[in-house]
């Protein structure tokens, strides 16, 4: 008798637009032969909120707190941005004092964003009490920024011109305390991730990303470094007070998803390095807080920074007014969310959570333009939300 | 299949549990500093609304309502950025530390603050309210050059009851136009 | 000469041990619960939890999806309900007096043991959902891999019993009274001590069996493919399933205490009883804290490790046990 090659039914398995696995709206169309995903199609816009255009209707100082609130997780990363692009639309000087309070800021707010990235990733491979050990230390990061702005997320720190609040002199040493923690948190949580036999047969060789591609669809962030470029807004294009820090770029080759971790594991020791340097600094540079702040000329100016998930862009136009003209964001996930379509294929299916997590997408920040589709026609088409209602009526 | 570390944090965890009964009992710890709800101060605010228009999620509102004015927080709206607290001129709005702001009836969601307000004698338009006139009256009165002082008292009576408008319209009417005072001055 | 009286006795026994195992997956589920959440830095659930989410289910609203075979879907809740209560019964509390309804035991439990775990495949495929269907293909899987090692495992006690001097026999209590005196020193005469492989074989896959990682949860795996089989329950018929599963904290862990750990050999009622239950309560965090321990694999590593390190364990001590060494 002969036996026929079985094959497994080839069926189209929808991952989100809601799922437990993913924290936001976004839509995975998988094709899946058995467990193995054959092809990959992302649908985003779930979570279109409108912020560039509404961004067109407020005054520079209200819109730091809008921007701030286009992601949870980095929002430092995205005042930075935009003040420091308002600030360049203005010719303003930060004064030291604040470089320093703004660079402190955005490397806690790195920490806080890796070890949530850390804990969510063990948390989609299963290892429930890593997630929970992980967030628990976490916390301590998250005091020190409540402690620093009155608030856990939006720290509402930055401002055009400098940032709003200082650090006291007796809460320096407090933060240091807790950095130390924090530093002992890393090294135990690097030491777990890596020396589990379960989470390196989950990880090691899963989603990779090979180098070529992931220069020629211009990753960036830890994404690109996991493939072993070394690029990092901090030392390529240095802003705040990076151009004295010292600090090293971590890299890694390989660019599956422990190679994503190692690199983000690293910067977390990073991170806490930068954080004790400026808290040293801060002790002995005094100094106001804040510049004035004029008018904003016309004129256009682009800003970058790192973001936690990678580099963050802003783009301004001014016309003179207190309201800009034109304000474009581009995120960091809208280049990483791309490789996931070069990372799915070949993978099993119980691979796809953590394969999608590991390039730490932030779907909210992504999502910027209305697509609609008409099905019939099978035509995208963009516009603003307004002509699209009149029209979808 | 080494999991030391992982096994030893987690028997470290085992009587040190980080998380709190919070909703049924109290929240671990409230920093000091903690950015909450926003709450006008009976005593400093005046009305002026400049929190009005600066508050960077529109959630404060303005209404001026037969001879009231009520200027509310909507917090629901409100994300606790404390611009208005930067902006206010008299520390009349502050961050309080209160954050369990839950309720299950969208009229309670309000921090609201009335005014007496003052309108125009000649037209009924709104000029401000009783308190920000005052307060405008008092620093006049101790920043005004001691030169014109006595003409400024004299004058105030006249046009304290008009809008803007009606004040530049009948300005020469009253004799309280300002030329009279740069007039002086190139006189001298 | 029995009587209906000594039939209806024995009725009411199976009743009373159902009760027993009720509550004593109650009280183990809750430590399970409990000692996980306490490993984790979280506080956990109060002792009625795990009861007072079932009640919750069986409060609402009964359904059946509009895809699904309305006659399997309804019908695979009862199977696993009713398999895993025969199951609970059969497994005799610790004590070798247990009147045991069959004489071969052993097989009977291995029977009923893949039909509660069949009872998922077919409550997935039913269901009518992709995830459903995912989940079925992998709780077949998790037969095809699990079901030898622990055939195997389950019958070693009962083939060792012909080198111990007794009769060979398929029923658990005579295992169980197999297992009374001292092996060497002051080990007691257990089967664990015996055949250790046999049983670290027999503990992974009943670990495997009760739904705890490092491989028990891939058929229901949250973040993969929701809850797998289930996707597409609620209501009274998830309160039936989840009720099933609740057993399991009884009859998995009794299974391994009467096979290797001697039940509650060697003391008299109830003393027997209460030995038995804390050795149960035992074997429950043992596999609590390996649960807690251990990242989930993927569906591929169960094939991997059951039917390589698994198999393995338990052909050797097989193999022990028919040659004699
Ligand atoms: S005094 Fe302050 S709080 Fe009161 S209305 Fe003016 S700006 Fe707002
Ligand atoms: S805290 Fe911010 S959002 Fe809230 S009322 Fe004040 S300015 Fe508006």
């Amino acid at each position: 008798m002969q036996i026929d090659k079985v094959t497994a039914p080839e069926y189209v398995v929808p991952l989100g637009p809601f799922h437990p696995a993913l924290l936001e709206g976004e839509y995975f169309k998988l094709k899946v032969e058995g467990e193995k995903v054959l092809d990959v199609d992302l649908k985003l816009g779930y979570n279109y909120r409108g912020i560039m255009k509404l961004a067109e209707s407020r005054s520079y100082h209200q819109n730091i707190y809008l921007f701030e609130r286009v992601c949870g997780i980095c929002s430092a990363a995205h005042t930075t941005a935009y003040t420091q692009t308002a600030e360049m639309l203005g010719g303003i000087e930060l004064p030291d004092r604040a470089r320093y309070i703004r660079t402190l800021i955005a490397e806690l707010e790195r920490i806080h964003s890796h070890l949530l990235w850390a804990g969510v990733g063990m948390e989609l491979i299963g290892f429930k009490t890593l997630f929970m050990l992980i967030w628990r230390d976490r916390e301590h990061v998250l005091d020190v920024l409540e402690a620093i702005s009155g608030n856990r997320q939006h720290y509402a720190m930055n401002t055009i011109g400098g940032v709003r609040k200082d650090i006291d002199k007796d809460m320096i040493p407090k933060i240091e305390e807790k950095l130390k923690l924090l530093h002992k948190a890393t090294e135990t949580a690097t030491k777990a991730v890596l020396e589990d036999g379960g989470i390196r047969a989950r990880t090691k060789g899963i989603g990779t990303l090979d180098k070529e591609i992931a220069r020629k669809i211009c990753v960036v962030g830890p994404v690109a470094r996991a493939t072993g470029m070394a690029i990092d807004v901090r030392k390529d294009d240095p802003y705040a007070a990076y151009d004295e820090i010292p600090f090293d770029i971590i890299t890694a080759e390989g660019g599956d998803i422990l190679s994503m971790a190692i690199v983000r594991l690293g910067e977390l020791v990073e991170s806490v390095k930068i954080s004790q340097f400026c808290l040293d600094k801060l002790k002995t540079v005094g100094g106001p807080i804040r510049a004035e702040v004029k008018e904003f000329p016309t004129g256009e100016a682009v800003g970058r920074v790192e973001a936690p998930r990678g580099e963050l862009m802003y783009y301004l136009v001014s016309n003179g007014t207190n309201i800009p003209e034109r304000a474009r964001v581009r995120t960091p996930s809208y280049l990483n969310d791309y490789a996931l379509l070069f990372m799915l294929p070949g993978e099993s299916l119980a691979d796809v959570p953590i394969t999608v997590a590991s390039v730490d997408p932030c779907m909210a920040c992504t999502d910027r333009m209305c697509s609609v589709t008409d099905h019939r026609i099978q035509i995208h088409k963009t516009g603003t939300l307004r002509d699209l209602s009149k029209s979808f009526r | 299949m080494v999991k030391i570390t992982a096994i030893k944090e987690a028997l470290k965890a085992l009587f040190k549990p980080a998380t709190t009964k919070y909703p049924h009992g109290p929240p671990s710890h409230v920093p000091p500093g903690l950015r909450g709800l926003p709450q006008f101060s009976d005593e400093n605010c005046i009305g002026c609304g400049a929190c009005v228009v600066c508050c960077s999620a529109n959630a404060i509102s303005m209404k001026d309502e037969g001879d009231t004015r009520t200027l509310s927080i909507f917090y629901p709206r409100c994300v606790f950025c404390g611009r208005c607290e930067d902006i206010c001129p008299e520390d009349g709005i502050s961050l309080t530390e209160q954050f369990e702001l839950a309720t299950t009836d969208k009229k309670n969601a309000e921090v609201t603050i009335v005014f007496k307000l003052v309108r125009c004698s000649q037209c009924g338009d709104v000029i401000s309210t009783r308190k920000h006139l005052d307060k405008i009256k008092e620093r006049i009165m101790t920043n005004v050059d001691a030169t014109v002082k006595e003409e400024v008292v004299r004058d105030l009576p006249k046009y304290e009851t008009l809008c803007g408008e009606c004040r530049r319209k009948l300005s020469y009417e009253l004799n309280t136009h300002t030329q009279k005072y740069y007039a002086r001055r190139w006189e001298s | 000469m029995q009587t209906v009286f000594d039939y209806l006795f024995i009725i009411a026994l199976y009743f009373a041990v159902i009760g027993l195992a009720f509550f004593f997956s109650w009280g183990a589920s809750w430590v399970f619960r409990k000692l996980s959440a306490r490993l984790q830095a979280r506080r956990g659930p109060p002792a009625y939890q795990p009861i007072a989410d079932i009640i919750k289910l069986f409060g609402k609203e009964r359904f059946t999806p509009a895809l699904s075979n309305k006659f399997l879907y309804i019908l695979s809740p009862l199977l696993a309900l009713s398999a895993i209560l025969i199951l609970s019964f059969m497994i005799p509390p610790g004590t070798p007096l247990w009147p045991g309804p069959l004489a071969f035991d052993l097989i009977v439990i291995l029977y009923f043991s893949v039909m509660f775990s069949l009872a998922f495949v077919i409550a997935g495929w039913a269901s009518g959902s992709t995830w459903g269907k995912i989940g079925a293909s992998r709780e077949v899987v998790m037969i095809l891999s699990v079901e030898l090692p622990l055939a195997i495992a389950l019958l070693i006690p009962s083939l060792a019993l012909a080198r111990g001097g007794f009769s060979f026999s398929l029923s658990i209590t005579d295992v169980i009274s197999a297992q009374q005196g001292t092996f060497i020193w002051i080990l007691p005469n257990w089967f664990l001590f015996r055949y250790p492989l046999a049983a670290i074989a027999l503990f992974l896959t009943l670990l495997t069996k009760s739904w705890m990682r490092p491989f028990g949860d891939i058929p229901e795996a949250e973040q993969e493919i929701f809850a797998g089989s289930l996707t597409e329950y609620g209501g009274p018929l998830l309160g039936i399933f989840e009720l099933a599963r609740l057993f399991r904290f009884y009859v998995f862990t009794a299974l391994f205490v009467d096979l290797y750990l001697g039940g509650g050999v060697g003391f008299v009622f109830p003393f027997d009883l209460l030995i038995f239950l804390a050795k149960c309560l035992v074997i429950v965090i043992l596999m609590t804290i390996v649960h807690v321990a251990s990242a989930r694999y993927r569906i591929s590593h169960v094939f991997k490790w059951f039917l390589t390190v698994c198999l393995a364990f338990a052909l050797f001590s097989l193999i022990r046990v028919l040659v004699g060494f």
